[in-house]
């Protein structure tokens, strides 16, 4: 009996990482020169089907894909909720089940070009034009060192300051005046804690997406977390002691960020949600998923960049998705689902009519149009787009303005170069050490992270 | 089995008339009477039970091993020798986390383990109601363990507006800060877990005192034996084979907890509950370091196995005597 419980504890253990080995094969790539035909009948799938918890949302897709095998009679897609997950994509694209197309955070696409993960589509997207259409700069965090194309990047967005409008009414602070120091916003949050009782200021401070906020405020104080090359640690820096001091100080000496310490974006979006979070910092799109999944009066929610260290304006954290595709697609598949990702994505930008039909779709089933921010394809193309669907934008602009006119004087830094999401994870407990031991030696904590990211990255 | 049955006098007269002194049937009579003693059959209906459990049971043991051993992305594959033993065993946080882990369990035992038995021996003398109060005592276990974790981080809010804190409050206690506190975190954990398994213990507990036979009760009763010396000198005896079977199933158990710190702090803070599999979890699914995974994984089923064979060597001689 004991013999055999200690072979089954053994089997789930070692089985959880080991299953997934059992379908190990040759890479695949896409050939050099593609010969098929473009009207050959062919199956695709595609990722990224928004949940049922998100109806709106996912109706619009599921009707974009409906019109599109309309429009492409010999295309015949398959919709999945397959969506990027850190951990369980290499055994997607082993097993064979990753979507024909799915998408990939900037986190990651080097990471997963660099191993053979995802298709080479220059030579399908190319002839098709859609390279043309994105933003150069956009387009390189989907190519290689030698300028190969892997995926065609979709969403691209700066984090930014999200603030609730009424704690700030409530505060006696100007909603249309956000905070844009981090001195400004020690001073707004107490204000807001002192006023409403409420925390001021919150962070995720959780696994990854506590690294990913602190990397942000690293780079609000002039500090990065790698070199451009990724090859070099950059971490241990006045900057990013500065960005950690900020944080402890709001923590103990303000007390204007509450009591509980871990917080996820699900878990500060609860509180968000709840009127118990004056202000965090997150991807803009936070706006979008607030409606999509909380029932909460929109208007009360204001964006502006990331507040910035005295002397700034320094950086604010790049973000975006980039649409990837399994290597084992025929080019068949892999023109078919670049077609769907040009009408998908980017029909609403070059096309007049789908625009305003797909902004009438998600406004009558309650989702959010013209949300301000960074567009992948040119700015042109992005003002071309909002003007068409003027009428049906219901997003107030005037509470994205500190977000909107900070895009163009604030440097946009993409994410650490390097293993980014393990980076992340690995400075999750040092934010939390500092919001949880009022007497952490800051600097100490900083060279312990820089010392363990330098152990990350010489893996390579 | 009838194969095997078969082979042995065979063998055995072979060793004991030395070779070739005794007339042997030839191999083709020997293989035609094991095929019309239904030995064929035998391999028909055992394979599929031998193939899949050989597949699903040491399959992935097996290849946990060999993925150990080397740098994969499943789609290209490395030998790197003992390099991820390496990696993980010099790794800041492992220490850590096994310190973690052991306090878990040490914890565990202290209350988790007394705990349903005590029950169980309550429940066990109560003369009425007795199904309503295993029943109640079960009940946590029916409860899909995600949402009981998530429903003792609503108890553990930190703060006055805390759950916990407002009850304790009312009595001029706290506000402590629970889960946020590096020192409070692993007790924490170690209630909202015992809680959801005690309920299983209690049943098995409950069962086993049913087999204890009255007699050995009435006896002692004469003898003038009260509660205690009846539940010390007749009861722990009676059900030491199952105290010590649960006992290492609870030590097995807990030293691989992982949906608690998961998904109540995420290892957190400053990774004072980050636990062994946690760290397996965050090399495997968050670095895709499969390999690094498979050799922690490998090492801790060791340790297991090794703890296992201890426990049996240090609890033979009281389980010689039941």
């Amino acid at each position: 009996m004991k013999l055999r419980v200690r072979h089954g504890i053994a089997a789930v253990v070692v089985g959880t990482v080991a299953l997934a080995a059992a379908g190990c094969s040759a890479t695949a790539s896409a050939p050099a020169t593609p010969q098929f035909d473009p009207n050959a009948p062919v199956t695709i799938t595609v990722g990224d089907l928004p949940s049922t918890q998100a109806e709106a949302a996912r109706k619009t897709f599921l009707d974009s894909v409906d019109a599109f095998e309309k429009a492409h009679p010999n295309v015949t897609i398959e919709t999945s909720e397959t969506r990027w997950d850190n951990g369980s994509f290499s055994a997607l694209v082993a097993g064979g089940t990753m979507p024909t197309v799915m998408s990939v955070p900037f986190t990651n696409t080097k990471q997963v070009i660099d191993n053979g993960q995802v298709a080479d589509i220059t030579n399908i997207a190319g002839p098709l034009g859609i390279l043309d259409r994105v933003n150069p700069d956009t387009l390189k965090q989907a190519q290689d060192d030698a300028g190969n194309t892997y995926g065609i990047p979709t969403s691209v967005d700066a984090l930014g300051l999200i603030y609730n409008r009424e704690l700030f009414q409530q505060a006696g602070l100007d909603p249309d005046d956000p905070p844009s120091t981090w001195d400004e916003v020690r001073e707004a949050a107490k204000t807001i804690t002192e006023k409403t009782g409420v925390p001021g200021y919150l962070q995720m401070t959780e696994e990854g997406q506590g690294g990913w906020i602190y990397t942000a405020t690293v780079y609000s104080q002039g500090g990065t977390v790698e070199d451009p090359t990724g090859g070099e640690v950059t971490l241990d820096s006045d900057q990013s002691v500065d960005a950690l001091k900020t944080v402890h100080d709001m923590y103990w000496d303000d007390k204007s960020m509450g009591s509980t310490v871990l917080f996820s974006l699900k878990t500060l979006m609860q509180e968000y949600a709840a009127n118990r979070a004056g202000m965090f910092i997150a991807p803009v799109q936070t706006y979008e998923w607030l409606n999509n999944v909380y029932d909460i009066d929109l208007s009360t929610i204001g964006a502006t960049h990331v507040p910035q260290a005295e002397g700034g304006p320094y950086g604010a954290l790049l973000s975006g998705n980039v649409q990837m595709f399994n290597p084992k697609s025929t080019p068949e598949q892999l023109n078919a689902a670049a077609e769907w990702v040009d009408y998908y994505y980017f029909g609403k930008y070059t096309d007049e009519e789908t625009a305003v039909a797909n902004a009438k779709a998600v406004v009558a089933d309650g989702g959010v149009v013209g949300l301000p921010g960074l567009s992948p394809l040119s700015p042109e193309a992005y003002d071309q787009y909002r003007k068409w669907i003027a009428d049906y934008i219901n997003v107030d602009p005037a509470h994205f303005t500190g977000y909107t006119d900070s895009l163009a004087e604030i440097p946009l830094i993409p994410e650490p170069a390097t293993r980014a999401q393990e980076v992340y994870a690995d400075l999750a407990p040092t934010v939390q050490q500092a919001l949880t031991d009022e007497n952490a030696d800051l600097k100490a904590l900083i060279s312990d992270a820089s010392s363990r990211i330098d152990r990350i990255i010489s893996q390579g | 089995m009838t194969l095997q049955r078969k082979a042995a006098p065979d063998s055995r007269a072979l060793t004991r008339s030395g070779a070739g002194a005794a007339p042997r049937r030839p191999l083709r009579v020997r293989f035609s009477r094991w095929v019309k003693g239904g030995g064929i059959w035998a391999i028909v209906f055992g394979a599929p039970l031998l193939i899949i459990f050989g597949y699903f049971a040491w399959g992935p043991i097996i290849s946990g091993v060999v993925l150990s051993l080397q740098k994969t992305n499943f789609l290209t594959t490395t030998w790197v020798g003992w390099s991820n033993f390496e990696f993980v065993l010099t790794d800041p946080v492992l220490p850590k986390a096994v310190g973690n882990t052991l306090l878990f369990t040490a914890i565990s035992l202290l209350i988790g383990a007394p705990l349903p038995l005590a029950l169980a021996v309550v429940m066990a003398e109560l003369r009425r109601r007795k199904g309503l109060y295993s029943a109640l005592a079960y009940l946590p276990v029916v409860i899909p363990p995600v949402v009981g974790i998530l429903l003792w981080k609503v108890m553990y809010l930190p703060g006055k507006e805390g759950l916990l804190n407002s009850i304790l409050g009312s009595v001029g206690l706290g506000p402590f800060a629970w889960l946020n506190s590096e020192q409070m975190v692993i007790p924490s954990m170690v209630v909202a877990s015992t809680w959801a398994g005690a309920g299983t213990a209690v049943i098995i507990y409950l069962a086993a005192l049913g087999g204890v036979r009255p007699e050995l009760y009435e006896a002692a009763e004469l003898d003038g034996a009260g509660v205690w010396r009846r539940i010390w000198h007749v009861t722990l005896p009676q059900i030491r084979g199952i105290v010590l079977i649960l006992l290492l199933l609870q030590i097995i158990g807990t030293l691989q907890v992982f949906n608690e710190p998961k998904l109540l702090t995420g290892g957190g803070p400053n990774n004072a509950s980050i636990t062994i599999l946690m760290v397996i979890y965050q090399y495997g699914f968050v670095n895709s370091n499969y390999g690094a995974a498979a050799a922690l994984s490998v090492m801790l089923a060791l340790a297991l196995a090794l703890i296992s064979v201890a426990y049996q060597f240090a609890t033979r001689r009281w389980s010689d005597n039941d």
